[in-house]
């Protein structure tokens, strides 16, 4: 766990497996620092509205940018998405949707909730790794984000 | 002349007139009395007749020769040379010709009217005139050819007083003639001076001895010649009249004998005549009653609904004074008892110098005619209705709307106050309005229900009598045992209901009633064409009730399709999301343990792993593959012509880009132009060509053919290679969904790219299929509309 305010990614996902996966993805390009996980939509949503266990956190202060999976217990990743980008404070956040679903609508969903970009979990680890390092916003994670 | 003179007295006077005794008087020289008068006839017609004496002897003699004895001939020949004439002109005035027809007549009379009338003075003796004069009063005393207009020319011609001396002197000729003829014993021989003169005559003139000789002959044939003439004439008239009889006679014939009735008026519409069919239309015995009256006032005198027609107004009359012909079939002519009866009429004006003096009208009864007019009206209309019930159940309209259609027809036909449909059911002891008059008491209604329970034993009477096929006639005041639903029936006023059955099957499905307050009103056609509509009725509202619960089954069905499919996509969701899932955790853990530990493992370790790895990837295509295809039946199509040479074209270079470690040779014939969704038919090029590439594979040289056939209605297209081919024993496997004929490690693949192929071309409505041979290569067939469908 890392300093709520020194977040650069949340990582959005349930299973820990993907998780580990995901890090070591990320780990691959040099990532993974200040990444913090939430399990669900629910805890997702404190994070970064500053409620609950992060209460203490600034909400102006991050994250970076958020790796969102759809298929989550509690509040599901559309919520989660349709929720940060209605909301003033938080809604210039680049948000990747990243799931193992191609349905369509999910896709459609997504992009019209305000969604930055979109990649499926490939099966193959290498290809997942290669669609990470494709998702282009290292620059996200250096400069400022847009206000 | 004294009377009662004694025969010598009258003798003496005789021979001082005469000179001599003449035969002529001997017969009565014993009875003076007819001696006398005959003395006194020729003295009064004769002798002292003021006609010039030559004339009347050459009259006498002439008209002579027609008498049967030479008597009077040969005397008054005699007389003529007495009085100074040439034996010539004696011989000329005998041989002179008799008239013979009317048309020597006509030089004579002509040349007398061309004398001033009267004669002032009687014609020359020998002149033409007096030759023609002679003529004219032989032709007078023959009573021949033209008498008549003789006579009336010489009165005209002759003056009054000289008309009547010659017609005395011709009497007495007459007489003379019957006289000598009725006794043979006077004879001219008896006269000396007669002898004497016919010495001289004959003598001067031997043509006369001749004449004299052979005059009995002569007379004779003239005799026979005009009897002969005569009765020829009178043969001839015989046969005209007859002909003109029995003409005459065939026209009555015919007049009476025709059906239709004729009868002809004169400018006031007095009947002049009238045959026996129109007597009879007209409720008249005899046609005779007709004669003389007023036709119009007799038969036309008041119009089919009752109001007066006046002459003025009557068609006839009108056409009548216009001299026009008439023709209507729209009136009625009144008959005797004061009945009518519809008429089909004709008038002909009678024109007569140029002036209409009368019409004859010819007429016919034409209630059959119209009756049957009636009958066609009324079954063309039953027609109409039927056929709109028909229409109505084509157009697949509700139950309510064919009855209320049926119903708007039904009226315009029969005069009823109230007409209602109701059904059976729902419940088995209830019955349901389905239509009913709009002028219909607000308590029926459509769709109201109505219990039977209530109508007591008359439901179970009605239903029974329905239930048979047969109509039941309900007089609501004479049903036996009033229960209170029927007191409320009486109460609404309407007596009668006439109730038909709507079968279906031998199966009673309802009821149409007629309701009205006069019975008589409906007579046995308005309920046959009832029944009619009953028939169409009932079989149209169980087509509509039947239409009603298929599309009620319809949706139900859809329904289920749509949930299921809600399913299906909820299944497929959760493969796509699930299945996938723990993949990508063998994979990358997998791969984790390679990277992370792969010093701790020897080489068949590794081994192991890659192999898992390989699976979960291979189990990831085959689950992307399945989620593609299922896809693919939902995916909505967006049909268009599609310019299929081009297609293939391209993307044949697509996939040569791909592949650039391949020779590939392809030869695209020109492709006709198709109907379909151009993505997904990209999808079947790609497919198959990308099939033609991996299988031809083996060979150094990849020949892949594409080419088509246009046909009326579908194209067929194929793409050919000359790969490995297939065994033509499992063609039908091809194009299964993960059938697969070669292995993995020959040629890789999951199997869906032929499945999915037909599964568009069938959505296009086309036929797909594959012909080939084990290393030959592979034929795959498509067809494809070449113009549009109304839906997909």
């Amino acid at each position: 766990m890392v300093n709520g305010d020194a977040v650069e990614i949340l990582l959005v996902e349930d299973n820990p497996q993907h998780v580990e996966l995901t890090l070591r993805a990320l780990r691959k390009h040099n990532l993974a620092n200040n990444v913090l996980v939430a399990k669900d939509g629910a805890e997702a949503l404190e994070f970064i509205f500053a409620t609950g266990a992060y209460h203490e956190r600034q909400i102006e202060n991050g994250p970076k940018v958020i790796l969102l999976d759809l298929k989550l217990p509690k509040v599901d990743g559309l919520e989660v998405l349709r929720r940060i980008k209605s909301d003033e404070r938080t809604k210039a956040i680049p948000v990747v949707v990243v799931t193992t679903s191609e349905q369509e609508q999910d896709v459609v969903e997504s992009y019209k909730l305000g969604a930055n970009s979109y990649i499926v979990k490939p099966v193959s680890f290498d290809k997942f790794v290669q669609a990470v390092s494709e998702l282009g916003f290292y620059w996200m994670l250096l400069n400022e984000p847009p206000r | 002349m004294q009377a009662g003179r004694t025969s010598a007295q009258i003798k003496t006077e005789i021979e001082r007139l005469f000179g001599i005794f003449p035969s002529f008087f001997h017969p009565v020289l014993d009875t003076p009395e007819t001696l006398e008068s005959l003395l006194q006839q020729a003295l009064t017609s004769y002798v002292n007749n003021p006609l010039p004496a030559v004339f009347k002897e050459k009259l006498f003699a002439r008209l002579s020769r027609h008498c049967a004895t030479p008597y009077c001939l040969v005397t008054h020949s005699c007389m003529m040379r007495f009085l100074g004439q040439s034996a010539g002109e004696i011989a000329r005035v005998l041989e002179s010709p008799t008239p013979a027809t009317e048309a020597d007549l006509e030089e004579p009379l002509h040349m007398l009217a061309a004398a001033t009338a009267p004669m002032p003075v009687w014609p020359e003796p020998g002149s033409r005139q007096e030759e023609a004069l002679l003529l004219c009063a032989e032709i007078s005393f023959l009573n021949s050819k033209g008498a008549v207009t003789c006579r009336a020319e010489l009165r005209r011609l002759l003056g009054p007083v000289n008309h009547a001396h010659l017609m005395r002197f011709l009497s007495f000729v007459k007489l003379a003639h019957l006289w000598i003829e009725a006794y043979p014993e006077i004879s001219y021989q008896e006269d000396e001076r007669t002898m004497e003169l016919l010495a001289s005559l004959v003598r001067d003139e031997p043509r006369l001895a001749d004449f004299f000789s052979r005059y009995p002959e002569i007379v004779r044939c003239e005799r026979e010649s005009r009897e002969e003439r005569l009765s020829t004439e009178l043969a001839d008239l015989k046969r005209i009249e007859e002909a003109l009889r029995v003409s005459e006679e065939q026209v009555r014939l015919i007049l009476d004998s025709t059906a239709e009735g004729i009868f002809g008026c004169d400018s006031n519409g007095t009947c002049l005549f009238c045959n026996r069919a129109a007597a009879h239309l007209l409720g008249y015995d005899d046609p005779a009653e007709l004669l003389g009256r007023n036709m119009h006032a007799l038969e036309h005198h008041t119009r089919a609904d009752g109001t007066p027609y006046p002459i003025e107004e009557c068609p006839i009359y009108i056409g009548f004074q216009k001299g026009e012909g008439v023709h209507r079939d729209d009136e009625v002519y009144w008959r005797k008892d004061g009945t009518s009866f519809p008429v089909e009429f004709w008038s002909h004006p009678i024109v007569r110098d140029g002036r209409t003096t009368g019409a004859v009208v010819t007429f016919v009864d034409i209630t059959e005619r119209k009756r049957a007019d009636e009958a066609l009206r009324q079954y063309v209309e039953r027609l109409r209705i039927l056929q709109e019930i028909d229409r109505s159940i084509l157009a697949a309209q509700s139950a309510v709307e064919i009855a209320s259609v049926a119903l708007r027809r039904l009226r315009e036909m029969v005069p009823t106050e109230r007409i209602t449909v109701v059904l059976r059911g729902p419940a088995p002891d209830e019955a349901t309005v389905l239509a009913t008059d709009e002028d219909a008491e607000r308590n029926l209604e459509a769709g109201k229900r109505l219990p039977l329970e209530p109508y007591g034993n008359l439901a179970h009477r009605i239903s029974e009598t329905l239930q048979r096929g047969e109509t039941y006639f309900l007089d609501v005041l004479d049903v036996p045992d009033p229960v209170p639903a029927v007191r409320d029936m009486q109460a609404t006023g309407r007596r009668y209901y006439f109730i038909v059955p709507l079968l279906v099957h031998g199966e009673l499905i309802g009821s149409l009633s007629l309701g009205t307050n006069c019975a008589s009103d409906l007579t046995a056609e308005h309920l046959e064409v009832a029944r009619g509509v009953a028939d169409g009725l009932a079989i149209a509202v169980q087509q509509a009730r039947l239409h009603e619960r298929i599309g009620q089954h319809a949706a139900e069905l859809e329904q289920r399709v749509a949930e299921r499919t809600a399913e299906l996509e909820a299944f497929s969701y959760s493969v796509s999301h699930d299945l996938r899932t723990p993949l990508l955790t063998i994979d990358g853990f997998s791969r984790m343990l390679l990277e992370d530990h792969s010093d701790g493992l020897d080489e068949e370790g590794r081994r192991l792993l890659k192999t898992i790895c390989g699976n979960s990837q291979n189990m990831g295509r085959l689950i992307d593959d399945l989620l593609a295809f299922s896809r693919l039946g939902r995916q909505e199509m967006r049909p268009a012509e599609i310019k299929m040479s081009e297609l293939a074209a391209a993307v044949c270079a697509e996939l040569t880009a791909v592949a650039p470690e391949r020779k590939l040779q392809f030869n695209l014939q020109t492709l006709p132009p198709a109907h379909g969704d151009q993505p997904m038919i990209k999808q079947v090029f790609v497919n198959l060509l990308a099939n033609a590439i991996k299988f031809s594979s083996p060979r150094d040289l990849a020949v892949i053919e594409v080419g088509a056939a246009a046909g009326e209605d579908q194209n067929v297209y194929y793409v050919k290679d000359n790969g490995v081919g297939f065994e033509m024993k499992y063609a039908d496997k091809l194009f299964g969904v993960f059938q697969r004929l070669h292995s993995d490690d020959e040629f890789a693949g999951t199997g869906v790219g032929l499945a999915f192929v037909q599964r568009i071309i069938h959505r296009h409505g086309g036929r797909v299929w594959a012909e080939g041979k084990i290393g030959e290569g592979a034929t795959v067939y498509f067809t494809l509309p070449r113009k549009g469908r109304k839906s997909w």
